[in-house]
């Protein structure tokens, strides 16, 4: 479904993602650790073509990100680490800006709103102006609104955090739903628990470099995720 | 404590002529000077002077042995322009300051805190009532004869009139923040606020000159009035003229009025600095709503974006007032302004045609929402960015938002100077084609602009909308446009009709527009996706 292949992207004189190539396939959550810096964020957003980057190419089932950016935009949705939506609109505005944007009908929208707004128990604040919203308020709607389109692939950086346990919960549920309907989940984090419970897949990446792949019995065996990325991260 | 917090306060209100924030780098010293010498020259020689000039038209009361009344007069407009320059950073200063949950987290007093804020409003209340109270006192120096106790009373006061200033911005401030705690529109609110004021302002500066030689003329009748029924204003004159127990009155009250303030603000500082419950609760009903295609989505975000900031608002949507106001103006006043320019002009009338039009153009230029949007995406650029929608369609919505903002007050201002000045038809149509072409140039021209001077990484949105060269390009280069499509006329009108040159202008507007257009769908798409 995802594949990436060769990724390279330098700052100046640091190569933040170095020959990085992976793929993901239907109805996979694909988990992506590292420490801070390890260029996590710089593949998530090379994959949703915020970033450019320097060598490589990314593709969704043949689309490509950089020959047919839109086309490939249309399929996926992302959340970043850290929601800054548009805070001069309400929250229903902005659903219904997204909703605008992906062409979403009236009635697809409003079930879907009434919906997962029901399950992160954001209903009564949709009014509100975002700008008077909490941070994990803000992330349940950014994930409210990368849900609305029925997105195939979803690219989420650090989605837990600020999210209260029952919003973890139904989170994890709602990954779940996407795979099994045939979408695939690709997303960064640093809770190495939630990891290991919830990915069928894994990726380590040190210093831009893949170093660890493979379904979670592949990278961990019989130790745990957290002993795993320990010792390669002490490995020089 | 207190001295740690007022050195960091003083780095902080100085930080500006001492580092650039947009480069993120220490001024050289060269550039430190030349910003300092640059606000003291705006503040001494043009507000001095302006307050000087002032003083010097109120100074037959003096001779007139109303002294008293010179300075509670100078006083009063002291008070008034302290009052304004410091009220606003009452309000942000003490209470939306960033670093007040860290610093209530620490172990310091709050009175310190206070203080420590509270110098900034002070300095600020000083520098505003300074520059009219004291060219007032020079001026006083001058022309009366003085004696020890008249120069300590009006060195007095400037310190006397500042911590009065203080008083009562931590008043005004201290209301402003519940007042703005419960409002819903704020935005709106003060765009309408600070238009009164600026109506206001402009009324008494037309009109001061004839109220100041009103009240010259008849000083004997008001100064009486004054004694009698305001003695207060009275006893304020006085003091600063050299009385001792009116000098003694005034500061005991001063002082008072400025200690219970700070007591009461005290009492309440914690409150309103923690709080952060805007507008009342309302719970979101679901109803209808209505669908977008993605250009009209991404142009009503932009509108959004424009109407919910009261400072995006003022700096770059204000000529559609002026452009309406000047067009109502034009066609109250048709009359006399066609016989008056008729009798300058006579023989020249093109003349005035291709000036008319220009000047709606330079009025059109003070309108450059596309200026700073691209800016204003700020750290909220992923969003557009990772959407399936175009770069140029995001492009497009930033110049049509300008567009519609000044199509509709433009055609209006070019049908009212048509009725005002009654060209003939042929002139009149091209008036109004030359005013439309030149919003849709100007409108690409200033995203141009807003393309070439990119500044994401702001704290404060003031930074893109007011100060970066992104407006100053846009605002200046239109207004140099307008005056480039009037003033060749000067020259040429002795050659060609009104028609003929307002046809090549308006031709000569089109291919810039397309240009632009052009540029705009190529390297302004290129640039924008490299941000």
């Amino acid at each position: 479904m995802l594949k990436i292949e060769h990724l390279t992207k330098t700052f100046g004189d640091r190569r933040a993602v170095d020959d990085l190539s992976l793929e993901i396939g239907k109805g996979e959550i694909y988990g992506f650790i590292g420490h801070n810096g390890a260029g996590k964020t710089t593949t998530l957003k090379s994959v949703c073509g915020i970033q450019s980057f320097d060598e490589g190419e990314i593709s969704l089932d043949g689309v490509s990100v950089t020959d047919e950016p839109i086309r490939f935009k249309g399929q996926i949705a992302y959340i970043p680490d850290n929601p800054d939506l548009y805070e001069f609109m309400s929250g229903i505005k902005y659903l219904n800006f997204i909703a605008d944007i992906f062409g979403v009908g009236e009635s697809e929208r409003r079930e879907r709103i009434e919906k997962y707004a029901a399950i992160f128990e954001l209903t009564d604040d949709l009014a509100q102006p975002i700008s008077a919203y909490s941070h994990g308020m803000k992330q349940k709607l950014a994930i409210i609104s990368a849900w609305l389109h029925n997105p195939r692939l979803i690219i989420m950086d650090e989605p837990f955090v600020g999210l209260d346990p029952k919003a973890a919960h139904s989170l994890k549920e709602m990954m779940r739903e996407v795979c099994d309907s045939g979408g695939a989940i690709f997303f960064s984090t640093h809770v190495l628990e939630v990891a290991e419970k919830l990915c069928d897949k894994i990726a380590i990446i040190k210093n831009g470099k893949l170093i660890k792949e493979g379904t979670m019995e592949q990278v961990k065996g019989d130790e745990s995720l957290e002993d795993v990325f320990l010792e390669l991260e002490a490995e020089k | 404590m207190i001295k740690v917090l007022l050195k960091k306060q003083l780095s902080e209100i100085f930080k500006a002529y001492f580092f650039d924030i947009k480069k993120n780098k220490a001024r050289s010293k060269a550039s430190t000077v030349l910003f300092i010498l640059l606000f003291a020259f705006l503040m001494i020689v043009v507000m001095g002077g302006m307050f000087g000039a002032l003083s010097f038209s109120l100074s037959p009361i003096v001779f007139l042995g109303y002294g008293w009344l010179y300075f509670a007069i100078m006083s009063l407009i002291s008070i008034l322009f302290g009052v304004f320059g410091s009220v606003f950073s009452t309000y942000s200063g003490l209470y939306l300051s960033k670093d007040n949950d860290l610093l209530l987290s620490l172990p310091i007093p709050v009175r310190a805190i206070m203080v420590s804020r509270l110098l900034g409003v002070y300095l600020m209340g000083l520098m505003y009532s300074a520059v009219a109270i004291i060219p007032a006192v020079v001026v006083y120096f001058i022309i009366a004869p003085v004696n020890t106790a008249g120069i300590i009373g009006g060195l007095a006061a400037p310190i006397t009139i500042s911590l009065f200033v203080l008083a009562l911005s931590c008043i005004f401030g201290y209301f402003v923040a519940k007042i703005s705690l419960k409002l819903k529109n704020k935005s709106f609110v003060t765009v309408i606020i600070s238009l009164l004021f600026f109506a206001v302002y402009y009324f008494v500066y037309f009109k001061a000159s004839s109220f100041i030689g009103e009240f010259v003329k008849n000083v004997m009748v008001y100064g009486e009035n004054i004694k009698n029924k305001a003695y207060v204003v009275y006893i304020i004159g006085r003091a600063f003229e050299g009385d001792l127990i009116s000098a003694l009155i005034v500061n005991a009250a001063v002082l008072i009025l400025l200690f219970l303030t700070l007591y009461i603000i005290s009492k309440s500082f914690i409150k309103i600095a923690t709080s952060t419950a805007a507008a009342t609760r309302v719970k979101y009903k679901a109803k209808r709503e209505k669908s977008h295609s993605v250009l009209g989505a991404v142009t009503l975000k932009e509108f959004k974006r424009f109407t919910s900031s009261a400072n995006y608002m003022l700096n770059c949507g204000l000529g559609v007032i002026f452009m309406i106001a000047a067009g109502i103006f034009a066609v109250i006043k048709g009359e006399s302004i066609r016989n008056a320019l008729s009798a300058q002009f006579k023989g020249y009338e093109d003349l005035i045609y291709v000036a008319a039009a220009a000047l709606i153009c330079m009025l059109i230029s003070m309108n450059d929402t596309a200026a700073p949007s691209v800016s204003l995406e700020g750290k909220m650029l992923w969003q557009i960015r990772s959407l399936p929608v175009d770069t140029k369609t995001v492009l497009k919505s930033k110049y049509l938002l300008q567009m519609y903002i000044n199509i509709l007050p433009a055609v209006f201002t070019a049908d009212c100077v048509i009725i005002a000045l009654r060209p003939g038809i042929l002139t009149g149509v091209l008036t109004v084609i030359l005013c439309a072409a030149y919003v849709v140039f100007h409108s690409l021209y200033s995203l141009f602009c807003g393309l070439h001077k990119v500044n994401l990484n702001w704290t404060n949105e003031v930074v893109p909308i007011k100060q970066g060269m992104n407006v100053v390009f846009a605002i200046f280069g239109g207004w140099a446009l307008a005056i480039a499509i009037g003033l060749p006329y000067l020259f040429l009108g002795t050659f060609l009709s009104a028609q003929i040159y307002m046809s090549v202008i308006i031709a000569m507007i089109a291919v810039l527009s397309v240009l632009l257009y052009r540029w705009m769908n190529t390297k302004g798409v290129r640039i924008f996706e490299a941000l």
